[in-house]
């Protein structure tokens, strides 16, 4: 009885351990997801921060700056999103993944569509946020945005 | 009177019920010439009258009426546990079977012509599974030419001061 005992219990492993390796793959996915929220978090702090210090802003336009900025954010994550899994497709086909070979055109165009779609959100972020202030700020707000993106091309 | 003395092994076996038939006629005939003989027969029948045991109780009676039955349904019972067990291993096996099958097979069964899955769209491309990922460098090169703040390259700074242009030794 005992040995009938182990003999099923070694079976209920062997029969599990693949569907433990299967759910390894979503967890790490949801680790990843979570560390990009919370970077993404430290990235619009650091902007509200700079922006504030920059235009002048009060303690409640500040708030709001980073009510807009989330916003933003949220719509930007399902585009960052594809962009980083073109890389990882264009990535693997670079080293001849035949299964991502045949993704490469679908990958890359999918990169481009998704520029497109973020520079039009970063034009319409510039233009929410400039409605609220007088010109000479817009034009310190267009600088300090551009310089943001500048040091991001330098990374 | 004494008994004959190569009668009373035989006297003490039928007292008890326990000659043989073809013995008991003879000894009986005996019994009717021999009075000695005959003293000794019943001396043993009341001798062992009193150490007969006593008469089974209802309980003993509806037990030992009970006891086919158990025995029948104990081994039935234990008939369908091993049943039982052999089935449950078997299961298992057919699904540590079926698990390997549906993990393996896909990737192994493809024809020539047909490695190639279909093409992603924008918004299938997210449903690709992880793994073999660029390092964290071309990763962020690549969101940076997207438009995108490089989100891996970013950590707990301990330069925003730098970044901010704030004074370091400034004072709040």
């Amino acid at each position: 009885m005992k040995t009938m005992a182990r003999t099923r219990m070694a079976v209920l492993l062997l029969a599990l351990a693949p569907l433990v390796a299967v759910a390894s793959a979503p967890e790490r996915e949801a680790r990843l997801e979570e560390r990009l929220e919370q970077a993404e978090t430290r990235h619009r702090l650091r902007q509200v921060l700079e922006l504030s210090n920059v235009l002048g802003l009060d303690n409640a336009q500040a708030l709001t700056l980073e009510a807009t900025l989330r916003t933003f954010d949220e719509q930007r994550r399902p585009l960052r999103r594809q962009v980083r899994e073109s890389a990882r497709i264009l990535h693997r086909a670079s080293r001849g993944d035949s299964e991502a070979l045949a993704q490469v055109d679908a990958a890359a165009l999918s990169a481009f569509e998704a520029r497109e779609r973020i520079a039009a959100l970063d034009k319409e972020l510039y233009l929410t946020l400039a409605k609220a202030l007088p010109k000479e700020k817009r034009a310190t707000l267009a600088l300090t945005l551009a310089r943001t993106e500048g040091r991001r091309k330098k990374m | 009177m004494a008994a004959c003395p190569d009668q009373e092994e035989r006297l003490d076996l039928h007292a008890a019920g326990a000659l043989e038939d073809v013995e008991v006629v003879t000894l009986v005939q005996h019994l009717e010439g021999c009075e000695g003989c005959r003293g000794a027969f019943t001396a043993s029948v009341e001798l062992l009258a009193l150490m007969a045991l006593p008469p089974t109780t209802a309980q003993e009676q509806a037990e030992l009426e009970e006891l086919p039955r158990r025995t029948l349904s104990e081994w039935r019972r234990a008939a369908r546990r091993q049943d039982l067990d052999l089935r449950t291993l078997g299961a298992l096996v057919a699904t540590a079977a079926a698990v390997t099958v549906v993990l393996l097979v896909p990737s192994m069964w493809r024809l020539p012509g047909q490695d190639a899955p279909p093409p992603p769209t924008s918004a299938a491309a997210t449903t690709a599974p992880l793994g073999e990922e660029p390092d964290a460098e071309t990763m962020a090169a690549f969101e940076a030419w997207a438009g995108l703040e490089p989100l891996d390259m970013i950590e707990d700074s301990d330069s925003w001061d730098d970044d901010l242009g704030f004074d370091s030794g400034e004072t709040l």
